[in-house]
């Protein structure tokens, strides 16, 4: 198990054996105007750090991806399940469509990987590098 | 069995090994950033698969006299409450609610285990 208290960056790159993650999105269309705000750091946004990045900074200025889209949609159906049995007319801040982002190489996108069961992993990159990579937008059923 | 600190967002923030520890963790968030009440979930996993909900940030915390308050005035305005959000609520880590399992199948196992060391009621 990787130590959880440092950091575990790495540049992806044309060997990089992950080169497909999957995030959750609001929208169903990769040209969507709002894609690429979808894409900026809880940095960016201003959101309080929590967690392990009140320990590693730097992950604040990443983002949340999952390894799979069948761990994506597991982590989607417990939370969703859970916001809509504290609030059945509550619009779950998960969102319901998840996007497959091709993490191309030598793009300045950069992850870390702890291999963790829940498939979790980090992407830093451009918004706007990042929302030209979608190539999927899977809409979630719950 | 592991214990997965995430928001309602679907981002994972921490990893545990442990109950107590995790519990430990929401509820020293909770001290600093209250808000994180309603955004916070450990999520439980066993042999790579999602057990489900193990603790609510929500659960340490109860509304305080202000609350109440504000509640009335809404009734009385508004009959209704729709003005929840926002109010100052305390966080009491004793407060005690045991998560149903989000999953049709969990696994009986780890069910047990969880519910031996999670407080109370639903």
């Amino acid at each position: 198990m990787l130590d959880r208290d440092l950091l575990h960056k790495q540049e992806v790159q044309a060997s990089t054996a992950l080169r497909v993650a999957y995030r959750f999105v609001n929208f169903s269309q990769p040209d969507d105007p709002v894609a690429i705000e979808a894409f900026r750091s809880d940095a960016e946004l201003g959101k309080p750090p929590r967690g392990r990045s009140l320990r590693i900074p730097e992950l604040r200025e990443g983002l949340s991806f999952f390894r799979t889209k069948e761990l994506a949609l597991e982590r989607w159906k417990g939370i969703a399940e859970y916001a809509r049995k504290r609030d059945p007319l509550a619009v779950p801040k998960i969102g319901t469509y998840l996007a497959a982002v091709q993490l191309q190489a030598d793009s300045g996108i950069f992850y870390e990987d702890l291999e963790q069961q829940d498939g979790h992993i980090t992407v830093w990159g451009q918004p706007e590098v990042l929302a030209a990579g979608i190539i999927e937008i899977f809409s979630i059923e719950g | 069995m592991e214990y997965v600190l995430v928001d309602l967002y679907g981002s994972t923030l921490d990893l545990f090994e442990d109950f107590p520890t995790a519990r430990e963790a929401v509820v020293s968030t909770l001290r600093d950033d209250p808000d994180a009440a309603d955004e916070l979930l450990v999520m439980a996993y066993a042999d790579g698969r999602q057990i489900g909900p193990a603790i609510a940030a929500s659960q340490f915390v109860a509304p305080t006299k202000s609350y109440f308050a504000q509640l009335i005035a809404g009734y009385l305005i508004n009959w209704a409450p729709q003005i929840e959000l926002g109010l100052p609520r305390r966080v009491d880590p004793e407060a005690s609610i045991e998560i149903e399992w989000e999953t049709e199948e969990p696994d009986p196992d780890a069910e047990t285990l969880l519910q031996s060391r999670s407080p109370v009621l639903c």
